[in-house]
């Protein structure tokens, strides 16, 4: 991607918008789709998929999210899109969704879960009204730990949104014509911070955009950590 | 909640249970398909020794970085003050916070003043350093999930374990190495499976420390990135495809390394909280 970019212009609110347009596109249908598979999960509604969806995200960890992002710029190019928020979007969703899932699954089928499921169907509750109503009302404090989790990733997963955009930029390039010259303004946070690193390491901004990538990480862990309690609690005791 | 509409959320449900398991499916088949591309062309970069390094920093930084999360967390669970305890947590919680971009800043930063900072000096830094910083910034990134790990196998061990041992006079230095460690050894060698797998398939840190070599050896990570970003320059789309799937192919690479560390983690210890 042939980055013009002059770090002089280049101030700490640039890319904060397309990252907020792109995270919050892709944080809802995330956790949306997630929330959906996890409790079709729980209620052992999912038939085949429900194993595959825990070992889907065991298995998740085996592929880098530089390699999804990857995988997105392929199909970016494939289809021409070169719309950055919604490339950006599809890369992060790609990327959270079987973590996500993964973790709203724990949420659901921990021991604490499994007595609830076992106390509403001794008081004559079906598994599914346990799993839509019991589950989601008493774990709501995990789901949204889990959500600002998820939008923590999103916002500074570099790696998997600056190649996927290098998909967005060829189509682009591909489509016009002509050497495409995207300004890091333009770019999501994060990516722009790769370029901008790359360039000028050491220069006052990208000093302040690391700094401003770290207190984001930290509110979001820290919102997330207040809502759920202690997280190094044993996973029997959960 | 009606009958109607439980079924409803949970068909749903079911059809996104699919979706979930079938994106990494897809990702590995978008990725074959592009590195199918390249299949019959000589190949423009050699994976070998990227494949060297990118094993070679993976494994001392999954080493030292499980070894010092794990120490970090038997040090303030078995035998720190409340204090030292409080302490280490807010240390991992820091660790945590930071993004690999900025990991990677940190080590580009380092390298710059030796490499390029004295007039007239626009030689490249030895392999060595630039590997070593690429190794220090891997591991303080993995010491965080290794500390969860350590922690969560910790807790799941019985109380009433520690309390045999103690009631039988065992001092706790000696319940913690004699009782406790053989205890959490699988869930030890499980998280430096898992960090391999993580070292290696970082890329944003990996590409930035190795700048300083632009022209030298790199991790598949890097690799990878380079030659995404190279494909937006290219002359045509064809050309674009031809070096999406170079890095596809070394992509490839990553998940298999990736499968290997992960399918030996879930030998080791398959309820193991690496987060």
């Amino acid at each position: 991607m042939d980055v013009t970019v002059e770090l002089a212009t280049m101030s700490l609110s640039d890319g904060i918008g397309v990252t907020f347009a792109a995270v919050g596109l892709a944080l809802p249908v995330t956790m949306l789709i997630a929330l959906l598979a996890a409790l079709s999960v729980a209620a052992k509604a999912s038939g085949a998929a429900g194993p595959l969806v825990r070992s889907a995200g065991r298995s998740g960890r085996a592929v880098p999210p530089v390699v999804t992002g990857c995988a997105v710029a392929v199909v970016a190019l494939l289809t021409g899109t070169t719309n950055i928020g919604l490339v950006a979007a599809a890369a992060m969703c790609a990327v959270c969704l079987p973590t996500a899932t993964t973790a709203l699954v724990e949420t659901f089928t921990s021991p604490e879960a499994r007595q609830r499921l076992y106390a509403a169907i001794a008081a004559g509750a079906s598994p599914h009204y346990v799993a839509l109503v019991v589950h989601l009302r008493a774990s709501i404090r995990s789901v949204v730990a889990i959500a600002l989790r998820t939008a923590a990733r999103m916002s500074v997963d570099t790696s998997v949104i600056v190649v996927a955009l290098a998909g967005a930029g060829s189509a682009e390039r591909a489509a016009a014509s002509a050497p495409s010259s995207p300004d890091i303004s333009y770019l999501p946070f994060a990516a722009g911070q790769f370029f901008a690193a790359a360039i000028q390491p050491a220069s006052h901004v990208v000093l302040l955009r690391a700094a401003t990538l770290v207190v984001l990480v930290l509110v979001f862990h820290a919102a997330a950590r207040w809502l759920e309690g202690e997280p190094y609690r044993s996973l029997s005791v959960r | 909640m009606t009958g109607f509409g439980t079924r409803v959320i949970m068909t749903a449900g079911r059809l996104c249970a699919w979706l979930v398991v079938a994106v990494p499916v897809a990702v590995v088949g978008v990725i074959a398909f592009a590195a199918m591309e390249v299949r019959d062309r000589p190949a423009d970069i050699s994976y070998a020794a990227p494949v060297a390094m990118t094993i070679t920093i993976a494994a001392l930084a999954a080493g030292l970085g499980a070894s010092i999360g794990a120490a970090l967390a038997f040090v303030s669970e078995e035998f720190g003050q409340p204090w030292l305890n409080r302490v280490a947590r807010l240390f991992i919680a820091g660790l945590r916070a930071v993004p690999p971009i900025v990991w990677g800043g940190l080590g580009w930063a380092i390298i710059i003043p030796t490499a390029f900072g004295r007039p007239g000096s626009h030689a490249a830094p030895p392999e060595w350093q630039v590997v070593s910083v690429a190794v220090m910034m891997l591991t303080l990134m993995l010491i965080a999930p290794a500390f969860g790990a350590t922690m969560h196998a910790l807790h799941r061990i019985p109380v009433v374990t520690r309390e045999g041992a103690a009631a039988a006079g065992a001092a706790r230095p000696l319940i913690a190495v004699a009782v406790l460690l053989p205890l959490v050894a699988r869930t030890l060698w499980a998280a430096m499976s898992l960090g391999f797998a993580r070292a290696a398939g970082e890329a944003s840190a990996v590409t930035l420390i190795f700048l300083a070599l632009a022209f030298g050896q790199r991790p598949l990570g890097a690799v990878l990135v380079g030659a995404s970003l190279h494909g937006v320059s290219a002359s045509g789309s064809n050309e674009t495809l031809v070096l999406l799937g170079q890095a596809s192919a070394a992509g490839l690479v990553l998940i298999a390394l990736g499968f290997a560390a992960v399918s030996a983690a879930n030998r080791f210890d398959r309820h193991i909280a690496w987060t």
